[in-house]
């Protein structure tokens, strides 16, 4: 997963982006105190991992929804917002806070109304994939615990022993 | 210890030699035993036959990488094999001890790279088992 304000940070990067929506990206979701619009909220919707016989997935398929909001009669302001996203995301390779993006790309768009609010909502799916190296993890996987675990004869070892060794090595 | 209970598809893999192959997501292995028809007039209207030739064929998919461990089977490996026109020993199991294995020496009648569109690209290879197949016990 792609950390907190990582995404942020990067669609901050357009001027567009920035321009029309200031400081009103959030992660997850927009706080109640949060009136002012267009806003985008983007959220991991779906993680399909690469499933090898051989180990952990090495590569990870993030479907995230990134949500745009604006007034009724800001339709126009929620289109170029909509396009400037596109721009900023489709198809770009790079690194985020550590993680190391392959690719971006558009899996579907929707319009909505929001009746109550009276305000348009444009939900548009990128699909990211996020290049994994598990033996650069900070923690020993389950994988590998149960790999060391198995080559140490099928005894059950004590964790933080199996643990540390499998990090130093 | 043979692994209990229903096995986990995971395990199974194919090495060539002692080396799995890399990335591999699906394994295939089909043994056959062709028919010697041996219907005659005393068959009393039935069709009869005995087995004849016993073959094997095993086929391989998973994701192309080039970057593969020095102790994993990688395309590169596998189309020196396909180019070289030669035989690799093929074990089919889980690596557990004491789990029953499907031996041989094949060669690859097939080797296919798949490549959509922002998605992952593929390999399957097919292989062909030539002389005596065998089961065996891993150590």
């Amino acid at each position: 997963m792609i950390p907190g304000n990582a995404i942020k940070e990067l669609l901050q990067h357009n001027t567009l982006i920035a321009s029309l929506c200031g400081d009103r990206i959030f992660p997850k979701i927009r706080p109640q105190n949060q009136n002012e619009l267009p806003a985008i909220v983007y959220a991991l919707i779906t993680n399909e991992p690469t499933n090898v016989k051989n180990g952990p997935s090495t590569l990870d398929t993030l479907t995230y929804q990134f949500s745009m909001f604006a007034d009724q009669s800001k339709y126009d302001d929620l289109v170029r917002l909509r396009e400037a996203l596109r721009f900023t995301l489709e198809r770009i390779s790079l690194t985020i806070a550590g993680i190391q993006v392959q690719s971006v790309a558009l899996s579907q768009q929707r319009d909505f109304y929001e009746e109550d609010a009276r305000l348009h909502h444009f939900a548009d799916d990128y699909r990211f994939r996020i290049i994994r190296n598990p033996a650069d993890q900070e923690s020993i996987s389950a994988y590998q615990y149960l790999q060391r675990v198995q080559n140490d004869g099928g005894e059950v070892a004590d964790f933080n022993a199996v643990k540390s060794s499998t990090l130093n090595n | 210890m043979p692994t209990n209970g229903i096995i986990n598809a995971s395990l199974i893999q194919v090495r060539i030699g002692s080396e799995a192959v890399a990335e591999c997501t699906n394994v295939d292995i089909n043994l056959t035993a062709a028919e010697v028809d041996q219907t005659s007039k005393s068959s009393a209207g039935w069709k009869a036959r005995r087995p004849g030739l016993l073959s094997g064929t095993v086929s391989i998919q998973g994701n192309l990488r080039f970057d593969t461990g020095s102790s994993e089977q990688g395309i590169a490996d596998l189309w020196a094999a396909f180019n070289g026109r030669s035989t690799v020993a093929l074990k089919v199991g889980t690596s557990v001890s004491g789990d029953k294995t499907v031996d041989g020496t094949a060669h690859i009648t097939s080797l296919n790279i798949s490549s959509g569109t922002e998605d992952n690209a593929t390999i399957e290879a097919s292989f062909k088992f030539t002389g005596a197949i065998t089961q065996a016990t891993n150590a």
